[in-house]
């Protein structure tokens, strides 16, 4: 009769069990951490996008009261008018209005896109010129998985414009998988980096209204 | 082991050279996967923690654009004034990209000082030769009237107090979009016809020095900005 000694299936399984959970733990927490360091990569990106937003709203604001004429009228434009060059979208008392905004429109200047129920508010990226914008299309762009909204929401609700309206502007780009915007009315409350969704707002004055 | 016995059975102590040749066998093979997932992660945590601080020094870079701006004019790329009304049709909002050749000028009403930024490699004597980044130049002492000067390179090679520093750490290409604030005189009252922004994207990658940089220079990290100026002309107040 043979003499064996040795170990049994079942220690043998116990061992390497233990040896994998050890193992998976370690490449799990390392990989949990990197993943948290391109989460922190993306909030960057998404922060300086969100401030262009309101930056690119804020000259939009301030090209209409540069405008000698407006539309088709012969009066200057005023700081909110929906018929300047630029664009603006119409005053709207009872809710906000969601727009986009690129860094350039065709070469020239940008301009508020606020119609239809919801614009693209994709960001692709230019692999050539390394810009984000919201065309795309062709096999230049790349899908960024980056969206930017603009909400714009008139804080008096109970003037004509355009006089003495201020006019918050929230620029939100969500980034990381997520798909929802949070709703304009609770975006301070929704937006949150753990949501992988960051915002800037800032509030515009109508300025400079000539001949009032 | 009972010690030797009658009958000529075999008696086994210990693993034979094939058992063990076997066993060592599976467990460098695990070892070695395992090894291998280890150094990737450990790369890919080198990876991440470089690109951080070189992303963190791009986006101070674009702040300081920005701040900068915020008490500044822009008058175009060197050599060209973009604000001129006869070189462009007066109403029209120029946006034009500063190529890397060229350079952003920006007057600092502030500090009464030329500045000029612009993408490209270091000077032999630099540390890291080999990487673009982001440039300042700036000369001080211009005053409002002689703004154009802030256009000629002469401005900056001839005066001995011209600072010139790199803002960037890795390897940083970008380009400016840029629409200056353009206004019209020559009726003898200022009508102003623009106000301008500047756009900034920056293509940010390991230093060329780094190992990490053949992996990773096919997928760099992409930002971008812009900034609307506030250098609004007199004509544009109550």
């Amino acid at each position: 009769m043979r003499n064996k000694k040795g170990f049994s299936i079942g220690e043998v399984m116990v061992a390497m069990f233990i040896l994998l959970v050890g193992i998976v733990d370690a490449v799990f927490l390392t990989v949990r951490s990197i993943d948290n360091m391109k989460g922190s990569r993306d909030a960057v990106i998404a922060t300086l996008l969100a401030q262009e937003g309101v930056e690119l709203v804020r000259n939009v604001r301030d090209n209409n009261v540069t405008q000698e004429t407006c539309g088709t009228g012969t009066e200057r434009c005023t700081a909110f008018d929906p018929e300047s060059d630029y664009n603006w979208p119409s005053y709207n008392v009872s809710t906000f209005t969601s727009c986009t905004i690129d860094y350039a429109t065709s070469g020239a200047s940008s301009r508020l896109v606020c119609s239809g129920v919801s614009p693209d508010d994709k960001l692709y990226l230019n692999t050539e010129t390394g810009m984000y914008s919201h065309s795309g299309g062709g096999t230049l762009y790349e899908d960024s998985h980056l969206r930017r909204r603009i909400y714009i929401q008139y804080s008096k609700t109970n003037v004509d414009p355009p006089n003495d309206v201020l006019a918050k502007v929230t620029s939100v780009v969500i980034f990381g998988g997520q798909n929802n915007f949070p709703s304009a009315d609770n975006v301070e409350r929704d937006c949150k980096i753990s949501q992988n969704c960051v915002f800037a707002q800032t509030r515009l004055t109508s300025w400079i209204n000539y001949g009032d | 082991m009972k010690g030797k016995s009658n009958g000529g059975d075999t008696i086994k102590k210990g693993f034979t050279l094939v058992e063990l040749m076997v066993s060592v066998f599976i467990f460098l093979i695990i070892m070695v996967a395992i090894v291998q997932i280890f150094a990737q992660q450990i790369s890919a945590y080198r990876y991440a923690r470089v690109s951080q601080s070189d992303l963190e020094n791009a986006q101070f870079a674009m702040n300081y654009i920005s701040k900068t701006l915020r008490t500044a004019t822009v008058l175009g790329e060197d050599g060209s004034d973009l604000r001129d009304p006869t070189q462009f049709n007066e109403d029209d909002f120029i946006l034009q990209e500063i190529e890397t050749t060229h350079k952003l000028v920006l007057y600092d009403f502030s500090q009464e000082l030329c500045m000029r930024f612009s993408f490209h490699l270091g000077e032999q004597s630099h540390p890291y030769p080999g990487d673009s980044a982001l440039w300042v130049e700036s000369t001080e002492g211009i005053q409002f009237d002689e703004i154009e000067k802030c256009l000629l390179d002469t401005t900056y090679s001839s005066n001995a107090i011209t600072k010139y520093q790199r803002l960037t750490s890795g390897d940083v290409m970008g380009t400016f979009w840029v629409a200056p604030t353009r206004y019209d005189d020559s009726t003898g009252e200022r009508k102003t016809k623009t106000i301008g922004r500047v756009t900034m994207s920056m293509t940010v990658r390991p230093a060329k020095t780094d190992a990490l940089y053949e992996d990773k220079k096919d997928h760099p990290i992409y930002i971008q900005t812009s900034t609307s100026l506030r250098d609004y002309p007199p004509d544009l107040s109550f």
